[in-house]
C-alpha cells in the first residue's frame, strides 16, 4: 500500500471523472485533426486565412471567434516552421482543448442534475456519438465549441448567472450564427405554461424579469449577427439555399441522412423523448414509494408498496421523501410555490440544498426536470432550421443539441428503482 | 413504457458501438489498408514502430473520413461483430458492478477498442508484409 493507493483513494469521483473526460477530449481531437485537418491540409489553411481576412464566402466569413483563436495559436506556435504548419500544430492543440472544454462543460451540466457516474455516463455517451460526427465535412472547428458554449450557457442560466451567460451568448454568437439558438432555449425556458396561449399569457411571461433579460440577449445575439455583416461586408454564399435542398434530395445523401441521423443518438432519440415526457420514477429501491414526475409536477402514484400509501394530500405517510420536502416539491412543480419559478437567482431552486448537490439518490430535483424540458422547446426551431439550411447528411451540425438532449436521456435512463446506487 | 434499467444502459451502450463500428469498420480488411498504404506511398518493406505509426494513422484517417453509407460487403458482418462485442463487454462488466458503470466503461473504451483493432491489423499488415519481402 503506497502512494499510489493513499491517492486512489483520495481521487473524487468528479475529480476521477474530469480526469477521465481530458482522456476521451484529446482523443476526439486526435481523430478530428486525423480526420478533418490532415485530409486536406491546404485547403484548410486557405479556408482559416480566408476566414480571418474577412474574404472568405457567406457564413465563414461571419464566423470569426476560432479563425481569431487560431490566429493566435499560430503565433504562439510559429516556432515549428512555416506558417501551415504552425498552424497545423495551433488546430491539433485547439481541437484537443476544444473537446476537453466541450466534454468538460457537458459533465458539468449534467452534474448539476445527476451523480457523478450518470454525469459520466451522459459524457461517455456523447463522446461515443460524436465519433460518428467525423465526417462529410471540411473545416468546421466551430461545431466544437458551440457544444461547449450551449452547455455553459445552460448551466449559467440554470445557476442565474445572468452576466456571465451574456458574456457566453456574445461568444457563442461570434462563433457562428446558430449561437442565437443558446438565449432563444433560454428565453423558452423562462417561459412557464403558455396555456391558454393569448396576449394576456404573453403580458404576464412578458413582466417576469429573467424572460425580458433572456429576450434581451436573443435581440444582443441578432445584433452581432446583422453587425457582423454591416463589419465585414456582404458576402456570397458558399452554399445557396436551391443548391443545399437539391443536393439534400438526391439519392446517396439521403440514405446518408437517413442513416446518419438516426445513429446520431441511436437508441438516444426514444430515451430523450420518454425523458422529455417524463416518464421517470425517481426512488431507491425499496426505500420510497414509487413517485413520478409529469407534467403536473411531481406526485405519489397509486402504485405505492403496503405502508408508503399516499395521503389525500398526495404525500407519503411513511418511507418516502420527507413530509415537508415533498410538500415543497409538489409545489414548487406545480409553479404555485415562488421557488419554482425560473426566478431571477436562477432556475434552480433556492435554498433547497447547495449547489452541486441538487442530484439526490432519488433522482432529479424538480426544478431540474422543468428547466430540461423547458430548454427542450428549442429543439423544434433548431431542426427546421437545420431542414432548411444544413446539408442533411453532415449530422456533425446536430452535435449543438447534445447538451438539451442527453439530459433527457440521463433523465430516462436513471430514473427507474434500483439505479440509484453509491457512487464509485 | 416501462423499460428494465439494464436494457436502457444496454441501449446506450448499443447506439455507441453502432455509431463507433459504422465510423471505423465501413470498408475495414487487410487488402484495404495494403490499398490505402499503396495510395499513400507508405512503405511495408520494414516493421519499424514509425512505419507501424505511420500506416495506423493513415488507415484511420482513411476510416473517419470514409463515406460510410456505402458500405463494403464485409462491413455489416463487422459491425454485427462489434455490436456483440460491445453487448459481451457490458454484459461481462456488469456482473461485477452496477449497471450505470458499467455502461460507462463500455461506452468510454468503444472508440479506443476501435482504434486498438486498427492499429493491430496494420501491425499484423506490416509483420505479414514485412516477413514476406
Amino acid at each position: 500500500m503506497g502512494a499510489g493507493a493513499r491517492c486512489r483513494h483520495r481521487l473524487s469521483p468528479d475529480r476521477r471523472n474530469i480526469l477521465l473526460v481530458v482522456i476521451l477530449g484529446l482523443t476526439l481531437g486526435g481523430m478530428y485533426f486525423l480526420a478533418i485537418d490532415s485530409q486536406a491540409p491546404q485547403f484548410t489553411f486557405t479556408q482559416q486565412q480566408n476566414a480571418y481576412n474577412g474574404v472568405a464566402g457567406s457564413p465563414y466569413r461571419y464566423r470569426v471567434l476560432v479563425p481569431v483563436i487560431l490566429e493566435g495559436g499560430m503565433r504562439i506556435f510559429g516556432f515549428v516552421g512555416s506558417p501551415q504548419q504552425a498552424f497545423q500544430v495551433a488546430s491539433l492543440v485547439c481541437e484537443c482543448l476544444g473537446f476537453i472544454f466541450q466534454l468538460g462543460m457537458m459533465y458539468v451540466f449534467l452534474r448539476q442534475f445527476f451523480q457523478p457516474m450518470h454525469a459520466l455516463v451522459g459524457v461517455t455517451f456523447t463522446a461515443g456519438m460524436s465519433v460518428l460526427t467525423l465526417a462529410y465535412f471540411t473545416y468546421q472547428p466551430w461545431s466544437i465549441l458551440e457544444v461547449a458554449f450551449f452547455a455553459l450557457g445552460f448551466l449559467l442560466a440554470y445557476r442565474g448567472k445572468w452576466v456571465g451567460l451574456t458574456a457566453v451568448v456574445v461568444l457563442a454568437s461570434l462563433n457562428r450564427e446558430t449561437g442565437v439558438f443558446l438565449p432563444l432555449a433560454v428565453l423558452l425556458a423562462t417561459l412557464n405554461d403558455l396555456r391558454p396561449f393569448g396576449l394576456q399569457t404573453l403580458r404576464r411571461a412578458a413582466k417576469r424579469r429573467e424572460t425580458y433579460v433572456a429576450f434581451g440577449l436573443v435581440l444582443l445575439s441578432t445584433a452581432i449577427f446583422l453587425g457582423l455583416r454591416l463589419v465585414r461586408g456582404s458576402a456570397e454564399p458558399v452554399d445557396a439555399l436551391p443548391d443545399v435542398i437539391r443536393r439534400n434530395l438526391e439519392r446517396n445523401n439521403l440514405i446518408a441522412a437517413a442513416m446518419g441521423i438516426p445513429l446520431l443518438l441511436g437508441f438516444g432519440w426514444i430515451f430523450a423523448l420518454l425523458g422529455f415526457r417524463g416518464v421517470c420514477r425517481y426512488a431507491p429501491q425499496g426505500t420510497s414509494p414509487r413517485t413520478e414526475i409529469t407534467q403536473e409536477g411531481l406526485h405519489a402514484r397509486g402504485t405505492s408498496p403496503p405502508g408508503t400509501e399516499s395521503t389525500p394530500e398526495g404525500r407519503h405517510a411513511r418511507g418516502g421523501l420527507p413530509r415537508t420536502e415533498l410538500s415543497s416539491e409538489e409545489l414548487h412543480a406545480r409553479g404555485t410555490s415562488p421557488r419554482a419559478e425560473s426566478t431571477p437567482g436562477g432556475f434552480r431552486a433556492r435554498g433547497t440544498s447547495p449547489p452541486g448537490t441538487e442530484s439526490t439518490p432519488e433522482g432529479l430535483h424538480p426544478s431540474g426536470v422543468c428547466f430540461l424540458r423547458r430548454i427542450a422547446r428549442v429543439v423544434p426551431f433548431y431542426l427546421v432550421a437545420f431542414a432548411i439550411w444544413g446539408w442533411w447528411r453532415e449530422v456533425r451540425i446536430l452535435t449543438s443539441l447534445y447538451p438539451v438532449l442527453v439530459p433527457l436521456v440521463l433523465a430516462y435512463c436513471c430514473s427507474s428503482r434500483g439505479t440509484a446506487r453509491k457512487p464509485v | 413504457m416501462t423499460i428494465a434499467p439494464d436494457l436502457r444502459y444496454l441501449g446506450l451502450v448499443v447506439s455507441v458501438g453502432a455509431a463507433v463500428a459504422f465510423r471505423f469498420f465501413s470498408d475495414f480488411s487487410f487488402s484495404t489498408i495494403e490499398h490505402q498504404a499503396g495510395l499513400a506511398s507508405l512503405s511495408l518493406q520494414r516493421f519499424t514502430p514509425e512505419a507501424w505509426l505511420r500506416l495506423s494513422l493513415n488507415s484511420l484517417g482513411y476510416e473517419l473520413q470514409r463515406d460510410w453509407f456505402n458500405l463494403s460487403p464485409q462491413a455489416l458482418p463487422e459491425v454485427l461483430a462489434a455490436l456483440v462485442v460491445v453487448v459481451l463487454g457490458y454484459v461481462l462488466v456488469r456482473r461485477v458492478t452496477s449497471a450505470e458503470v458499467a455502461a460507462a466503461s463500455v461506452m468510454f473504451a468503444t472508440p479506443f477498442v476501435g482504434v486498438g483493432l486498427i492499429a493491430g491489423a496494420c501491425a499484423w499488415v506490416l509483420a505479414r508484409a514485412a516477413g514476406t519481402a
